[in-house]
């Protein structure tokens, strides 16, 4: 037999007795994952910031007011994605697509002020490897950029080609919105710290 | 439609198949060869050790080439690598996906009656992230200066600035860790969505606990040593020094690092996985002996409710016991005395699932099939392995302990003679499933009694070299040592033993491949067990294991209920005499 | 199927969560210029950055309203994270700074001959 479509259950139907679906686990299990990925980094910043012999002063040598608008920007990004659900909710493709528009234009923003940020860097000859604190300023603002990549092109997925499924199975699109917010929301989540730990303490 | 004729079907069957029976004899066959890679590693290792700088045999010389084998001789550089990448291969490569990936891919939708894992094509994506990070790995041998070589821990500051495949070990680890974590959210989340009606939480067979446990495990451990990869490559390619102390000096000369970072880091970060890792290689064994001893004493597992209870506290144990691995880094006796309180309190859930696993056959009516043997010998050899685990918990005892053989034994007897047995059980007493055949039972006692003894043979002389002071790590043995003299001779019986054990490997692959075509042929219940793979047909349906819906009815093990006509009521039937 | 009524109060919890991160990013970047010594910077920078992380769960990623066993998990994975944390900065605690050699050792390599017994 060849790969028949064989119907995994509680895709989209809610299992009584947990009262979730297998998305909605899948993500939360995979958002666990991350907060320790990003929790074993944060302990990292604390155990070398403590242990270290001398430490920059971090709001000198980053650029506040840049990453005041790029949390303002992803900020703004997650209410726009819980938006995007919301008007898939209330049956509303267009201001789905709006919204999940917006979400991404968010991230482009993010990523243009991230790069501005970053050359204005390297133009001052600070790098990485300059001290501890680049490198870990570099390595958790990246890794962090690398999750937002991959979010933009979930979410691009979801405003293209994926958007077929509005029509075939509008709850089960209308679920992978919201998982997929999710996941949005838990980059904007980590950047809410990143922000004031690397730029304001 | 696409028949299998075409080359899509093909490949959509066998190489890119979402069904999780496919995916996991992919694991298995995959894994395998891993195993047998580390194994041969490691006979190189053995002979090594026995003969240290001895010439090596003329072909194998000019296999190796005359960079990993100058003048014929195994080069120290070389015996590294060699060290490195057999823990390395065997834990993340070997043992893991074998026990995890294949068997818990296989088995688990099967005995919770489902149709298939939660997740089908994340699934797939799992298997090839862990064939993309064994490439990776295997490549790392060929690049310049070789494969890793700084211990399977990676250590810095020897690993951030060691030349050769370090670099490519970080980026298989990562490819490794990403296939496990998705496996871990699949498994998960296929467990408490996917079981069928009338599967509870206490009708769930142990194997398939075991295997819940294990993927929280990796799901919240790994990470951490993905965390710590990403800074040890930034390290070796960002020139940070996230792992590099102040005022480092290599061969003469001040390394030009900005400094001022902490190679402890690094251990912590590690053995925050590390420690979880050895009970990921030992969960799902568990869950195999479990399975296997209750089918051949005819009895219901001792203790069922007391062993679930004990492998969920164990799992949440094993993350607060890491720093047990790191007693002599100079920490202080308060965080010690932690350390040293929760490890010894993790023994006791290890020892009541040990216990309940001894106390069920008494009473029962024990049949010496080939995979009971496997499961009856993991008992004493898990025994002796924990045991010896004791006095590396302890700070005191450990600091004369820490870096010997003693260490390598007290693993090594847990792994090889306690995991590896387990999945050997495993692979006897699920085959029949997979092939609708029986393996060949002369051959496997052959494989079993040879395997039991050669490892003995191989690993009981560590301690005694570990006790002496022997270090481990070291390319010629310790010849250079006046306190290792007296045990150095061991390491010949112990390399003969494992070249003995390799050709006992022998019986046991000829005996896969012939039995799938030659095997006594099997009905669906060979075993006539009771859990829910065993009321799927032989081999369960492709994308949906069951030809109708699945529904469980009883406990796991109803063995010899009083008053049923057979000594096992399937847990598929309502009626305690196996009818529907 | 949802009413756009439903969805309406939906919409307007989340601008008013918007408008609280906004106002509680202008807080905390106006404390930092406060120039507080360094323990009360990190607390109050980490409080008002958990209570923004918070709303965003809270509200944004439907925590309010979740199972039991997604509480259940993501406690789990708290306390462990804790423990990481905690019990690492704890070990280190003695020197923080992990290896630290107080000067460079001579650049000119000294006797490296094994003595009998050492390692």
């Amino acid at each position: 037999m060849s790969d028949t479509h064989m119907e995994i259950p509680y895709t989209t139907e809610v299992r009584p007795d947990t009262g979730l679906t297998n998305p909605k686990l899948g993500i939360w299990l995979f958002l666990a994952s991350e907060v320790m990925l990003f929790g074993s980094l944060f302990s990292s910043y604390a155990l070398l910031r403590i242990g270290a012999a001398s430490w920059p002063d971090q709001s000198s040598v980053l650029n506040v007011p840049l990453a005041t608008l790029n949390t303002v920007i992803l900020i703004s990004s997650s209410v726009t994605m819980v938006l995007a659900w919301a008007a898939l909710k209330g049956q509303r493709l267009d201001r789905y697509k709006l919204y999940m528009g917006l979400t991404f234009l968010a991230g482009v923003g993010f990523l243009i002020v991230k790069t501005i940020e970053y050359r204005e860097k390297f133009d001052h000859g600070l790098f990485p490897s300059t001290n501890n604190f680049l490198g870990l300023y570099f390595t958790m603002t990246g890794l962090h950029a690398i999750h937002v990549i991959g979010g933009m092109i979930v979410n691009a997925y979801f405003l293209g080609p994926g958007t077929k499924m509005w029509k075939t199975d509008p709850d089960r699109f209308t679920n992978r919105i919201e998982v997929a917010g999710i996941y949005w929301h838990f980059v904007d989540l980590v950047w809410i710290f990143l922000f004031p730990v690397f730029y304001l303490l | 439609m696409g028949g299998a004729a075409t080359i899509y079907g093909l490949l959509r069957k066998y190489i890119f198949s979402t069904d999780h029976k496919v995916i996991g004899l992919q694991y298995a066959v995959t894994s395998m060869f891993f195993l047998l890679v580390g194994f041969a590693l490691v006979v190189l290792i053995r002979w090594q050790l026995a003969y240290p700088s001895n010439e090596l045999p003329g072909w194998l010389a000019s296999l190796l080439g005359e960079e990993r084998a100058p003048s014929r001789v195994l080069a120290p550089e070389f015996y590294n690598q060699l060290g490195a990448m057999h823990g390395t291969i065997m834990v993340f490569l070997g043992v893991v996906p074998l026990a995890f990936g294949a068997f818990g891919n296989y088995i688990v939708p099967l005995q919770i009656g489902a149709p298939d894992m939660a997740f089908p094509r994340l699934n797939m994506a799992s298997y090839w992230a862990f064939f993309a990070g064994g490439v990776v790995m295997l490549a790392s041998f060929f690049v310049p200066g070789g494969a890793a070589s700084s211990g399977w821990t990676a250590y810095p500051p020897l690993a951030d600035i060691a030349l050769g495949g370090q670099t490519w070990w970080l980026v298989a680890m990562f490819l490794l860790i990403i296939s496990s974590l998705l496996g871990a959210v699949n498994f998960i989340a296929t467990i408490v969505q996917l079981r069928a009606p009338g599967m509870t939480w206490f009708r769930l067979p142990f194997f398939v606990w075991t295997q819940l446990v294990t993927a929280f495990l990796l799901l919240l451990a790994f990470p951490a040593l993905q965390a710590a990869a990403v800074l040890q490559g930034m390290d070796r390619i960002a020139g940070t020094s996230f792992f590099l102390p102040s005022g480092l000096v290599v061969s003469g000369r001040a390394a030009e690092v900005a400094g001022d970072g902490s190679a402890l880091l690094w251990q912590h970060l590690f053995w925050f996985l590390g420690h979880p890792e050895v009970y990921v290689l030992i969960l799902p064994a568990m869950g195999i002996v479990a399975e296997v001893i209750t089918n051949n004493t005819r009895k219901p597992l001792w203790g069922y409710r007391l062993m679930v209870y004990s492998i969920g506290v164990l799992g949440f144990l094993s993350f607060v016991v890491w720093a047990h691995h790191m007693f002599l880094t100079g920490m202080g006796t308060t965080i010690s005395a932690f350390f040293q309180t929760t490890t010894m309190i993790i023994s006791i859930p290890s020892v009541i699932i040990l216990s309940s696993m001894i106390l069920s056959l008494y009473g029962g009516s024990i049949r010496f099939t080939t995979p009971m043997l496997f499961a009856l010998a993991f008992l004493p050899m898990f025994g002796l392995g924990g045991l010896t685990g004791l006095p590396l918990g302890l700070a005191a005892t450990d600091i004369p302990l820490h870096d010997t053989y003693y260490v390598v034994g007290h693993f090594h007897y847990l792994v090889a003679p306690g995991t590896i047995f387990a999945l050997f059980a495993g692979v006897y007493y699920w085959y029949p499933k997979i092939t609708g055949r029986m393996m060949n039972d002369v051959l496997g006692r052959i494989h079993f009694v040879g395997s039991l003894i050669c490892m003995n043979v191989i690993f009981a002389p560590m301690f005694v070299q570990g006790l002496a002071g022997v270090n481990r790590r070291l390319w010629d043995g310790g010849t250079l040592y006046t306190h290792a003299q007296g045990t150095l001779y061991l390491n010949v019986p112990m390399a003969h033993a494992a070249l003995t054990l390799a050709l006992f490997q022998v019986p046991f692959l000829f005996n896969l491949v012939w039995s799938a075509r030659r095997g006594r042929v099997a009905d669906a219940n060979p075993w006539q067990a009771t859990t829910l793979e065993w009321a799927a047909p032989t081999p369960p349906l492709a994308h949906g294991n069951f030809p109708h819906p699945v529904r469980a009815y009883r406990d796991p093990y109803d063995y010899s209920v009083p008053g049923a006509t057979a000594d096992f009521s399937p847990q598929s039937t309502a009626s305690p005499d196996g009818v529907a | 199927m949802t009413h756009p009524a439903d969805v309406a109060v939906h919409v307007r919890g989340y601008l008013l969560v918007f408008g609280t991160l906004l106002v509680l990013t202008v807080i905390t970047v106006a404390a930092s210029y406060l120039n507080l010594p360094t323990g009360p910077t990190v607390a109050l920078g980490l409080t008002i950055a958990a209570v923004k992380a918070g709303l965003v769960g809270a509200f944004f990623m439907h925590l309010r309203h979740e199972r039991a066993l997604i509480y259940a998990a993501l406690s789990l994975t708290a306390v462990l994270a804790l423990a990481l944390f905690s019990f690492t900065l704890w070990t280190e605690a003695d020197h923080a700074p992990g290896t630290q050699f107080t000067a460079p050792f001579s650049a000119t390599p000294t006797d490296t001959a094994p003595v009998e017994g050492a390692h």
